[in-house]
């Protein structure tokens, strides 16, 4: 009886789990050079910055449960990409009650949608929304301003990957309240 | 899965990168109870490395190093400080316990400080309740160099 040896594939299969490992176990893993312009800030309606690109580090990683963009200490979660467009964010909300006066006294929400592009970056928008409310108060009031900036990144060697690490140092969203 | 194991992806259970998504609402005892009323929402996340060492131990990098042994699905970690002098004596104290379940980690994060400075005392106990997904990603790829 003839017998056939597995060995073939079992090194198929290692080299295919090795890429991935090199990879970072999925192809968009790793560090992006992210170039981000300042379309709108409506948070500071005077600030010059409008107008001007910056660069920035940020680190892409998947866990068990979606996918998780580090721009260096603040982290936008969501679900796996689907059809190459992800959607990720944050929210954080602090709010008072005194005497039945409910004072949100901060909310803030980042929400990122961007989709892959076929250089292996990828290009979308990012929004940071601030929200002030007063509601059953003597003097009810609601302010909410937003930033909006366009993101278009391009995917750095997973070789030399780094992790942010650190606080975000980036000027669009100094007292942002991350 | 095995291959991947032996790559480094999913090493052991506790081992590798973990993001830690945490209730902003922290109980709090002792001396630094919020205003009444204060409430918070959303969530915070961060990263936390967890790294066996060879001595059996494993450690977990948050602000300090904490080292301890698992039992069970259950790895318990601490780590301490006190400093001494002739008139005040401050002490910290943190703990992380990780239970694993289905892959993923839960558990809460108590950190117990305490300063003493003549006859003022100062004590504050905070719980925060977390729950943590894998890092799928080899954790080595990102690690300053």
């Amino acid at each position: 009886m003839r017998s056939y040896s597995i060995l073939p594939v079992v090194r198929i299969v290692a080299l295919g789990a090795a890429l991935m490992g090199l990879a970072g176990c999925s192809s968009s893993d790793g560090s992006y050079l992210v170039t981000a312009e300042l379309k709108q800030d409506s948070c500071n309606p005077d600030n010059p910055a409008v107008g001007q690109e910056e660069q920035i580090l940020a680190s892409l990683y998947h866990t068990t449960d979606g996918m998780v963009m580090d721009f260096s200490g603040l982290l936008l979660v969501g679900d796996n990409a689907k059809g190459g467009d992800f959607t990720l964010g944050k929210q954080l909300g602090e709010s008072v009650s005194v005497d039945g006066c409910d004072e949100l006294t901060s909310n803030d929400v980042y929400a990122m949608d961007a989709s892959f592009t076929k250089d292996l970056g990828f290009e979308g928008s990012l929004s940071h929304k601030q929200d002030s409310v007063r509601v059953n108060c003597p003097d009810t009031a609601q302010e909410s301003c937003e930033q909006k900036i366009h993101l278009s990144a391009m995917h750095l060697n997973a070789a030399s990957s780094l992790r942010p690490t650190g606080t975000v140092n980036w000027g669009y969203f100094q007292g942002g309240g991350y | 899965m095995l291959l991947l194991s032996l790559l480094g992806c999913f090493s052991s259970p506790f081992e590798g990168t973990w993001l830690f998504a945490s209730n902003p609402e922290a109980s709090y005892e002792g001396d630094c109870a919020p205003e009444e009323g204060y409430s918070a929402t959303g969530q915070e996340y961060t990263w936390v490395d967890i790294y066996k060492a060879t001595d059996g131990q494993f450690v977990a990098l948050l602000t300090e190093p904490l080292v301890g042994e698992p039992d069970g699905s259950t790895l318990t970690l601490n780590w301490s400080h006190e400093e001494t002098g002739d008139a005040y004596r401050d002490s910290e104290k943190y703990t992380l316990v990780a239970n694993l379940k289905g892959g993923a980690l839960a558990g809460k994060f108590v950190s117990d400080t305490e300063t003493v400075s003549g006859e003022d005392a100062y004590t504050c106990t905070m719980t925060t309740l977390y729950t943590a997904e894998r890092a799928t990603s080899n954790p080595d790829l990102y690690l300053e160099n």
